[in-house]
C-alpha cells in the first residue's frame, strides 16, 4: 500500500518536472523569437545602445527645414531611474510597433531622447506625436517605426514626461 | 456633265482627307505630372514604383485610347514645390484632352481644415500644398477629363507644428495589356479615358486617417487602384471610374488587417459623364 503511495506520488512528480521543464523550454524559446522579431525590426545594434546604456537625457525638439530636420531646444533633463526602465519597456517590445506597413504622415518631431554610453551618444530617437511614429537615428542609420499598436501606453509615457519635466512645447 | 461630276468627286475627296487630316492632327493627348518622394526613406522605394507603374499603366492606357502621350515624371531631388505648380501651368490642354496629376508622398491636414483633401508634404524644403489648389489649377485647364489622385496620409498634426511648415495659400504594377484581338479591353480604355468627360478627385483615406504602405508592397492605395482598374477592364458591363474607385477599399483592407493597423478609407469625387452613350 505505501509503495503504490510513494510510486504515485514519484510519478506525478515526474510529469510535473516534465511539465515545467516544458513550459520554461517553450517560454525561452518564445523569449527567443520576440529578441529576434526586435533585432529584425530595429537592428541589433540600436536594440544593444537601447537595452544598456550609462544614461539617457530627454530634450525637446522641433521640426527644421534644414538637415537634419530637426533643431535640439535645450540640453534637456536626465531620465530618472523609472522613468528610463519605463521608456525601454516600450521600446523594446516588438508588439509595440507595426510591421511591415508604414503611414505616409509627415514626421514632425518634439520630443528626442539620447541614450548615453561612454560619455557619447549612441543613439537618437526622436518622437513624431501626431503621426504616432518614432525615428531611430544611430550613426549614419535611421529608422522610421509606427508604434500605432501601442499609441495609448506611449501617449501616457510622453504626457508624464511634459509634467515630470515641465516641456510645455508638446502637445496635449 | 462628265466633267462636272468628276469635279466634285475631285472636291468630295479633298474634303474627306482635309477632315481626316485635321482629325488627326486634332487627336486628344493623355498629359500626365505623376510626382513621387523616391527620396523619402521609410516609404521611398513605394512611391518611386507607385510614379513608375502609373507612367507604364498611362502609356498603356494611351495606346489602347489612342491618345497621345505627354507624360511628366517628378521624383528625387526634383520633387519640389515650385516646379510641380509650374509643370501644372504649363500645360497646354486643348479642350478634349485627359489630364491626370498623381502624387505618392507624405501628406497632412491641419485640426480647422474644412477641405477634405489632405495638404501633400515635399520633404526636401519642408513645405506643402493643399490637394484643392491642385484641384483649382487643374480645372482651370478644362480639359475633357481631369484625374487628380493622392496616394497620401490625412492625418492631424499638432496645432504647434502649423507655424513651421510653409503651406502654398491658395514593385511595378502594369496595367492589363490587351492581345491585338483583344477588342474588349481595348473599348473598356477607350470607354474610360476617350469617351468619359469630367472631374475625378482621389486620396488614399479619409480627414484624420493614415495611408499605409511599404518599400516591399508598395502604397496601398496605388496598387489597389491598379489592380481593380485591371479588374474592370476586363469586364463586360460595369465599366466605369466608380466601380474602379468603390472597389479599392476592401483591396487595401486586406493588407491593413494583416498588419493589425487602423482600417483605410479611400475618398473620391467623381463628376463625370459618358459621351455618345
Amino acid at each position: 500500500m505505501f509503495n503504490k503511495i510513494f510510486n504515485s506520488v514519484w510519478t506525478l512528480l515526474f510529469v510535473m518536472c516534465v511539465l515545467f521543464a516544458n513550459s520554461m523550454h517553450s517560454q525561452i524559446i518564445d523569449d527567443q523569437n520576440k529578441e529576434l522579431k526586435l533585432q529584425t525590426l530595429l537592428g541589433k545594434e540600436a536594440v544593444d545602445v537601447i537595452y544598456q546604456p550609462d544614461s539617457v537625457t530627454v530634450i525637446p525638439v522641433k521640426f527644421s527645414a534644414q538637415s537634419p530636420a530637426y533643431e535640439l531646444l535645450s540640453s534637456g533633463n536626465t531620465l530618472s531611474c523609472g522613468m528610463q526602465k519605463e521608456l525601454q519597456d516600450l521600446l523594446l517590445d516588438e508588439t509595440h510597433y507595426v510591421h511591415e506597413l508604414t503611414k505616409s504622415a509627415v514626421f514632425l518631431p518634439s520630443l528626442a531622447f539620447k541614450f548615453i554610453k561612454n560619455n557619447e551618444t549612441k543613439a537618437l530617437i526622436l518622437i513624431s506625436l501626431s503621426s504616432n511614429q518614432l525615428k531611430i537615428i544611430n550613426g549614419e542609420n535611421s529608422l522610421i517605426l509606427d508604434y500605432d499598436p501601442a499609441k495609448e501606453i506611449f501617449n501616457s509615457y510622453f504626457q508624464k514626461i511634459k509634467i515630470n519635466y515641465q516641456f510645455n512645447q508638446l502637445g496635449s | 456633265m462628265f466633267l462636272r461630276f468628276k469635279n466634285k468627286i475631285i472636291l468630295f475627296s479633298f474634303i474627306l482627307i482635309s477632315s481626316c487630316v485635321a482629325l488627326r492632327t486634332e487627336a486628344a493627348t493623355l498629359h500626365a505630372i505623376l510626382v513621387g518622394d523616391s527620396r523619402d526613406r521609410s516609404l521611398g522605394t513605394a512611391m518611386g514604383s507607385g510614379v513608375d507603374s502609373f507612367y507604364e499603366g498611362l502609356k498603356i492606357a494611351a495606346n489602347h485610347a489612342r491618345l497621345d502621350v505627354n507624360i511628366i515624371r517628378i521624383v528625387g531631388n526634383a520633387v519640389e514645390r515650385g516646379r510641380v505648380i509650374k509643370k501644372i501651368k504649363d500645360l497646354a490642354i486643348k479642350k478634349n484632352d485627359v489630364i491626370v496629376t498623381y502624387f505618392a508622398m507624405h501628406g497632412y491636414r491641419e485640426a480647422d481644415k474644412t477641405s477634405v483633401w489632405p495638404n501633400l508634404w515635399f520633404s526636401q524644403k519642408g513645405n506643402s500644398i493643399p490637394l484643392e489648389l491642385i484641384i483649382d489649377l487643374i480645372t482651370a485647364k478644362n480639359a475633357r477629363l481631369s484625374i487628380i489622385i493622392s496616394d497620401s496620409c490625412n492625418t492631424y498634426i499638432e496645432d504647434l507644428d502649423r507655424s513651421i511648415i510653409d503651406l502654398e495659400q491658395t514593385q511595378i504594377m502594369a496595367l492589363k495589356v490587351a492581345k491585338n484581338n483583344d477588342k474588349l479591353i481595348k473599348n473598356n480604355y477607350k470607354k474610360l479615358f476617350l469617351d468619359t468627360t469630367g472631374l475625378i478627385v482621389a486620396s488614399a483615406s479619409i480627414p484624420g486617417e493614415a495611408a499605409w504602405g511599404s518599400n516591399k508592397l508598395g502604397m496601398l492605395m496605388t496598387i489597389s487602384l491598379l489592380d481593380q482598374f485591371n479588374e474592370t477592364v476586363q469586364q463586360k458591363n460595369n465599366v466605369n471610374w466608380e466601380s474602379i474607385f468603390e472597389g479599392i477599399e476592401k483591396k487595401i483592407n486586406v493588407h491593413t488587417e494583416r498588419c493589425r493597423v487602423a482600417l483605410q478609407h479611400p475618398q473620391f469625387l467623381i463628376e463625370t459623364k459618358i459621351l455618345n452613350n
